[in-house]
C-alpha cells in the first residue's frame, strides 16, 4: 500500500485550472507567496534579529520611537531622517595635541533630530587625561557648550572613550540652562518656568518666547564641534562616530527600545506562517485519518469515534492554552502542540460527512467488491477526493491560530525567545504606545496579523468554492 | 471576532449534518448533551489539576514556610532552644498535613479536581480581595466578574441584534454591491484581533481626539447616582464599541448565509410563486426555518469571543476577569487565581454550549441524537 502521485495529479491540475479564475483567491495566494519569500529569507533580509530582539546593544545605533520614513507623505510637517556620521576628519590646528572635528548639519525639517549621540574613542601615549569640549554652533550664530569634560586614559591600554548624548543628565542641564536665559528674556516675570523639555528641541529652535514651551524648528546650517586636547593624541576613527538620530527610520519605524520594527515584522510573518502552517497541516492530517476511518467503517466504529469527537469539540481552546502554556512553559512549540491536539476535531467532523458521501460512490463500492484492502481504498480512492476540502478548511483555520498566539502574548504567555506580531503588540501595549501616539508600533504588527489571516481566508474560500460546487450558488 | 471561529463553524456543521429527520426531540437528546457537558467539564478540570499540581504545590510550600516563620516569631523568647525547635517542627508538620502536601501525587490531583469542580479554589497565593478581607480566590473572582458580565453582555446584546438586522438586510439584497461590501466587511473584521482594534481606538479617540479615557481604571470612587453611572459609561463606551464593531460583521455574514441557503429551498420558491410579499417571505417563512441555527450560532459566537474580550479588557485596563488574569499571570504569579479563572471561563463556556444545544433541540423538533445519518 502506498500513496501514488498519479492518483492526485489529475485532480490537482483540474483544481489549479479553476482556482486561477478566482480573483480573491489569487490575491490571497499572492500575499501568501510574498510572505513565504519573506519568511524563508528572513535570516538574510533581517540578520541578527530573532535571537537578539531583547538585546538592546544590538539596536543602540537606532533612533527611539521613530516613525516610518513614509510618515512624511501622509502626515503634515517634515521629519529629520536618521543620519550617521562615521567619518572623523580632523581639521588642521596650530596647537600640538589638539584635534578639532566639525560636523555640519543642515536642518530642513519641522521635526529636527530627536537626539545627538557622540562616541569618541582614541589613544594617548603620554597624557593621563584628555580634555573634551563639545559645542553647538547655531544658524543664528549662538553657541552652546554641550559638554566640557576630561576623560581618563587607561594606564595599561593608553585608550580613552567618551560617550555623550544630549539626553544625558549633563546634556539636558546644559541645554536647559542655555534655553532658560532666552525664556526669561521674554518672560521676565515667569515664576513657574516649564521644567521638562525635550533637549533636542531648543537646540534647533528659534530663541523666541516659545523656546521652552513650544520650540519652533529653525531651518539652516548647524555645526557640531568636538575639540579634544591631549598630548600625543590619536583618534580611533573606526570606533568613533556621531549620530543625528532621526524622527523617521526604516520602513516601519522603531519602538521605544530602538528596535527596527521592519526587521521584527519579517520575523512576525515567519513565525505566523510557521505556527499557522504546522498546526493546520498537522490538523488536516489527523482529521483526514480520523474522519475517513470513521466514514469508511461506519457502524459502531463511527458511533464511538463521533462520541469521542463530540467531547473534544466541547473543550474550550482558550483556557486549555492558558493552563498548558503557563504550566509547561512559554514556548511556541507548546502552543503548536496543544493547538494541534485540539485543532483537528472540527475538521474531522467536516471530513467525515464528506467521506460518507464519497464512500457511497460507485467506484468505491466497486473497489470494495473487487476485494481491495481498506487502507488501499482510503488512501487511493477516498483521500484524493477529500484532500482539497481538507486543505481549504485548514487554510480557514489559520487566522484564528495566529490571533490566538498574539492574544496569549498580550496576556503574558508569549514565547520570549522569538519575535511574533503578538509580542510586538504586547510590547507596544506595555510601552504605552497607544497613549503616546506611536501609531506605527500598533498599526503595522496588527496589519501583519490581518494580512496573513486575510490571505488564507481568501485562498481557502476560493478553494472551497472550486472543490465544492454547491457553494457557488450562494 | 470570535477568537476561535473554527469551533463555531464546526458546531454549525455538526448541527446541519447530525440531524436526522425521523423522530422528534426526546429526553434522550437532552440527557446525552448534559452528560457530554459534565464529561467535558470533568476532563478539563482534571487537566487543570494535573498540569497545575506541581506549581500549586510549590506555592503551598512557600505558604507553609511563611506560616512557620510567623509561628516561630510568635513563640516566647525565653523558651529553650530544644523545645523551640521541636514546637516549630511539630507546627510545620501540622501545616503540611493541613494542606496535604505529602499525600500521594494522584490523590492530590484528584482532590484538587474535585475541589475545583465544586468551586472551592482555596486561598490565593499573594493576591487579596480588593477592598475586602482575606484572599479567597472565589471572592477575588467574584469581585471582578460582574464588570466582565456588564461589559460583555451589553456588547453582546448590541452586536447580536445589529448582526441579525444587518444580515437580514444583506440576504434581501443578496448579490448586490451592498451585500458584497457587507461580506467583505465581515471577513476583514473577523480576521482582526479584537484587542488590536481596541488599541487603535485608544490611539484615535483617546490620544488623537481626547474624547474618552484611555484607561478604564480606576473606576469612579466616592460618587453616587448619576455621576457614578455616567463615569462607568464613559469608560465603557470604547471597549463596548470595539467589541461590537469587531463582532457584528461576522455575525451578519453568518446570518446572511443561513438565510440565503434557506431562500433556495423549494417551499420558498413556492411561496414566492404564489405571490407572497417578499417581506413576508423573509420574516415569516425564512426566519422561522433559519432561526434555530441563528440563535444557537449567536450564543456560540458570544461564548467564543470570551477569550478575545478578556484580552480586550487588558488593553483598556477594564477591571474584569481578563485584567485579573493578566495580573495573576504577569505580576502575581498566583496559581490558585489562574486555576479559578480558567475553571470559571470553562464552566461558562460549557454551560453556554449546553444551552445552545438544548435551545437548538427545543427550537428545531427534527433534532435527534445519533451520529448515523438517516436521510
Amino acid at each position: 500500500m502506498s500513496i501514488r502521485l498519479e492518483d492526485y495529479k489529475e485532480r490537482i491540475s483540474s483544481i489549479a485550472k479553476e482556482f486561477k479564475g478566482e480573483r480573491m483567491g489569487m490575491l490571497g495566494l499572492g500575499i501568501i507567496v510574498f510572505m513565504l519569500i519573506l519568511a524563508v529569507f528572513a535570516p538574510w533580509i533581517a540578520p541578527d534579529t530573532d535571537g537578539r530582539w531583547a538585546d538592546y546593544d544590538r539596536w543602540a545605533d537606532n533612533p527611539r520611537n521613530a516613525a516610518p520614513v513614509w510618515a512624511d507623505y501622509i502626515l503634515p510637517g517634515s521629519r529629520a531622517p536618521h543620519d550617521i556620521r562615521e567619518d572623523f576628519d580632523d581639521m588642521p590646528t596650530d596647537e600640538p595635541g589638539l584635534k578639532v572635528i566639525e560636523y555640519h548639519y543642515h536642518n530642513d525639517y519641522d521635526y529636527p533630530p530627536g537626539d545627538i549621540s557622540i562616541r569618541v574613542h582614541g589613544r594617548d601615549e603620554s597624557a593621563s587625561t584628555v580634555q573634551i569640549w563639545i559645542d553647538w554652533i547655531r544658524e543664528d550664530g549662538k553657541e552652546i557648550t554641550l559638554l566640557d569634560t576630561s576623560s581618563t586614559v587607561g594606564e595599561e591600554s593608553r585608550e580613552f572613550e567618551e560617550r555623550y548624548t544630549i539626553r544625558s543628565d549633563a546634556g539636558r542641564e546644559n541645554i536647559y540652562d542655555w534655553a532658560y536665559t532666552y525664556h526669561m528674556e521674554h518672560h521676565p516675570d515667569d515664576e513657574d518656568p516649564p521644567e521638562r523639555v525635550d533637549p533636542s528641541r531648543p537646540l534647533f529652535a528659534y530663541t523666541d518666547e516659545n523656546i521652552l514651551r513650544d520650540p519652533q524648528s529653525q531651518r539652516g546650517d548647524y555645526v557640531l564641534r568636538i575639540e579634544i586636547l591631549g598630548e600625543d593624541l590619536e583618534i580611533n576613527e573606526e570606533a568613533s562616530r556621531v549620530l543625528f538620530r532621526g524622527q523617521i527610520y526604516g520602513l516601519m519605524g522603531t519602538d521605544s527600545n530602538r528596535r527596527d520594527l521592519a526587521q521584527g515584522w519579517i520575523y512576525g510573518a515567519r513565525y505566523a506562517l510557521i505556527t499557522g502552517g504546522i498546526v493546520s497541516i498537522a490538523s488536516i492530517a489527523i482529521a483526514t485519518v480520523f474522519g475517513m476511518t470513521s466514514a469508511y467503517f461506519g457502524g459502531w466504529v463511527d458511533e464511538a469515534m463521533q462520541r469521542i469527537n463530540e467531547i473534544l469539540i466541547g473543550i474550550p481552546m482558550f483556557p486549555i492554552l492558558i493552563i498548558t502554556i503557563y504550566s509547561i512553559g512559554r514556548s511556541i512549540w507548546v502552543f503548536v502542540a496543544v493547538y494541534t491536539i485540539l485543532g483537528w476535531r472540527g475538521l474531522a467532523k467536516i471530513i467525515r460527512s464528506r467521506g460518507i458521501q464519497i464512500r457511497q460512490d460507485t467506484y468505491v463500492e466497486a473497489a470494495v467488491s473487487l476485494g481491495s484492502g481498506s487502507g488501499r481504498i482510503i488512501l487511493r480512492h477516498m483521500v484524493p477526493q477529500i484532500l482539497p476540502y481538507a486543505l481549504a478548511e485548514g487554510a480557514l483555520m489559520i487566522p484564528a491560530i495566529i490571533i490566538a498566539e498574539a492574544g496569549l502574548s498580550v496576556l503574558g504567555l508569549g514565547d520570549p525567545t522569538i519575535v511574533t506580531f503578538g509580542r510586538m503588540l504586547d510590547q507596544a501595549n506595555r510601552g504605552a504606545a497607544t497613549v503616546s501616539g506611536y501609531w506605527w508600533w500598533v498599526l503595522l504588527p496588527g496589519i501583519g496579523i490581518i494580512l496573513v489571516g486575510f490571505s488564507f481566508i481568501a485562498a481557502g474560500m476560493a478553494l472551497e468554492r472550486v472543490v465544492n460546487p454547491k457553494m457557488r450558488q450562494r | 471576532m470570535a477568537i476561535f471561529p473554527d469551533d463555531q463553524k464546526t458546531y454549525i456543521h455538526n448541527l446541519q449534518y447530525d440531524i436526522s429527520i425521523t423522530m422528534p426531540a426526546s429526553w434522550k437528546y437532552f440527557a446525552l448533551r448534559t452528560l457530554n457537558a459534565v464529561i467535558v467539564l470533568l476532563v478539563v478540570v482534571f487537566l487543570i489539576s494535573l498540569l497545575f499540581s506541581h506549581l500549586a504545590d510549590e506555592q503551598l510550600e512557600g505558604t507553609v514556610a511563611e506560616e512557620v516563620r510567623g509561628y516561630a516569631q510568635g513563640l516566647p523568647e525565653e523558651m529553650p532552644v530544644e523545645e523551640r525547635r521541636q514546637r516549630i517542627e511539630e507546627y510545620r508538620q501540622e501545616r503540611i498535613d493541613h494542606y496535604g502536601l505529602e499525600d500521594p501525587f494522584w490523590e492530590k490531583v484528584l482532590r484538587r479536581t474535585w475541589d475545583t469542580f465544586i468551586f472551592d479554589f482555596g486561598d490565593a497565593n499573594s493576591m487579596q480581595v480588593p477592598g475586602g478581607e482575606g484572599s479567597a480566590v472565589i471572592e477575588i473572582i467574584m469581585h471582578y466578574l460582574p464588570r466582565t458580565i456588564l461589559l460583555f453582555t451589553t456588547s453582546a446584546v448590541i452586536y447580536i441584534l445589529l448582526g441579525i438586522a444587518v444580515g437580514l438586510k444583506a440576504a434581501q439584497v443578496a448579490g448586490t454591491r451592498l451585500d458584497k461590501f457587507l461580506s467583505l466587511f465581515g471577513i476583514v473584521t473577523s480576521s482582526m484581533p479584537m484587542w488590536w482594534v481596541g488599541m487603535l481606538a485608544i490611539l484615535i479617540f483617546s490620544f488623537g481626539l481626547g474624547w474618552f479615557p484611555a484607561s478604564a481604571y480606576p473606576f469612579p470612587v466616592g460618587v453616587e447616582g448619576w455621576e457614578y453611572y455616567s463615569g462607568v459609561l464613559r469608560r465603557m463606551i470604547m471597549p463596548m464599541a470595539t467589541i461590537v464593531l469587531v463582532l457584528f460583521g461576522g455575525r451578519a455574514w453568518a446570518v446572511r448565509n443561513m438565510v440565503t441557503s434557506v431562500l433556495q429551498d423549494d417551499y420558498i420558491m413556492a411561496a414566492r410563486a404564489k405571490g407572497v410579499p417578499e417581506k413576508k417571505v423573509i420574516y415569516g417563512h425564512t426566519l422561522k426555518t433559519a432561526s434555530p441555527p441563528i440563535v444557537t450560532a449567536a450564543i456560540l459566537a458570544f461564548l467564543m469571543s470570551i477569550g478575545g474580550a478578556m484580552i480586550t479588557e487588558v488593553i483598556f485596563t477594564w477591571p474584569g476577569m481578563g485584567y485579573l488574569l493578566r495580573r495573576a499571570i504577569f505580576e502575581a504569579h498566583d496559581v490558585p487565581v489562574i486555576m479559578g479563572i480558567v475553571f470559571i471561563t470553562t464552566f461558562l463556556w460549557v454551560v453556554g454550549y449546553l444551552i445552545a444545544d438544548l435551545v437548538y433541540g427545543y427550537l428545531d423538533p427534527r433534532v435527534e441524537v445519533g451520529a448515523e445519518k438517516k436521510v
